[in-house]
């Protein structure tokens, strides 16, 4: 139990944009320490994602449940906040004291790493959804709803609610 | 609150780690009560959520074997992708600003597929602007460019 703390802890640190660039890291150590089946990971990540909050945080959330019941869960989550809270605090301290901009200098730099970090998690979010033997009517539908998701998003400007409400008929609908 | 404290405050809840929103309740909870308040629209933010996702959990649990919900968690597998590269998008517009950011985004990308630990990256990234920003009064301006970018609509922000 410790060790699902002390590794929610570190994922805290290094949730910069929101968490999206954790679900790869999470993954891979749910994997290794075998606190989860990968297909039950899939699923349970789709779970994550259609809760309201942060999805990292959501998906520790579940791990942790999981893994130790409602304790679990409850340290996961504070493994995962804690970080954040202590570095917010220490942000208004020295955001009152940054005659030089250093603040808006680090964030000038770890922006187009976060954007990256985000990149390479959708990526191997495709990467564990799809597999070499998937059959072509299931990769066209994934190809469609992630297009037309998307539209949804940038040109109509839908909240998000409904692009799980879509991409859950669509899924339903094709899958079943 | 006004409008200006606010829009100083979401970028300010962006910039530190973990979620938007929590982070967005935690700081408008210490600017109005102090640690208390910070505390108190903290634990506001997150126990919903915690009982939805515990909810929707257990739902899972009791209807899994049933193929429509496992056909509609894949399709919602597809429509979270689709959100995520929408906030890649996002993010890259408002921070991609000049070569030198065009330049950290590329290398770390390609650090990542060689399985550098992000955390590396992103003192990297800090270190490298931070160095490069030291003297130059260009790149005081570009600072200033892309800071108006980033309100539109922050609704997305809810999930992430």
């Amino acid at each position: 139990m410790a060790g699902l703390f002390w590794f929610f802890l570190q994922m805290g640190f290094v949730s910069f944009g929101g968490g999206y660039a954790l679900i790869p890291l999470i993954e891979r150590e749910t994997e290794r320490q075998a606190w989860m089946s990968n297909d039950m990971l899939v699923d349970v990540i789709a779970v994550a994602g259609m809760s309201p909050g942060p999805i990292a945080v959501n998906l520790g959330m579940l791990v942790g449940y999981q893994t130790y019941g409602v304790i679990g869960a409850m340290i996961s989550v504070l493994g995962l906040l804690l970080p954040s809270m202590v570095m917010i605090a220490g942000l208004i301290y020295f955001i009152t004291r940054d005659h030089k901009n250093y603040l808006k200098r680090c964030m000038y730099g770890i922006q187009p790493v976060v954007a990256a970090l985000i990149l390479f998690a959708a990526y191997q979010l495709c990467a564990a959804h799809l597999s070499a033997s998937m059959p072509i009517k299931e990769v066209l539908p994934a190809i469609l709803i992630v297009a037309v998701c998307f539209y949804m998003l940038f040109r109509l400007r839908l909240h998000p609610f409904a692009i799980l409400l879509f991409s859950g008929i669509c899924g339903a609908a094709f899958y079943a | 609150m006004n409008e200006e404290e606010l829009q100083e405050t979401l970028s300010l809840a962006a910039a530190a780690p973990g979620g938007v929103a929590v982070n967005a309740s935690f700081l408008i909870g210490y600017r109005l009560g102090g640690l208390k308040g910070a505390a108190a629209s903290a634990s506001g933010a997150i126990i919903p959520t915690c009982l939805v996702v515990i909810v929707l959990f257990l739902l899972y649990h009791r209807f899994s074997d049933s193929l429509k919900v496992k056909g509609a968690l894949r399709g919602i597998g597809w429509g979270i992708v689709a959100m995520i590269l929408f906030t890649v998008f996002r993010l890259g517009k408002a921070s991609i600003r000049d070569t030198l950011t065009l330049a950290i985004a590329m290398i770390s990308l390609i650090l990542l597929f060689l399985e550098v630990h992000p955390i590396w990256l992103i003192t990297g990234g800090a270190a490298v602007s931070v160095l490069a920003t030291l003297g130059g009064v260009k790149r005081a301006k570009s600072l200033q460019a892309g800071q108006s970018k980033a309100d539109v609509d922050n609704s997305y922000m809810y999930f992430i």
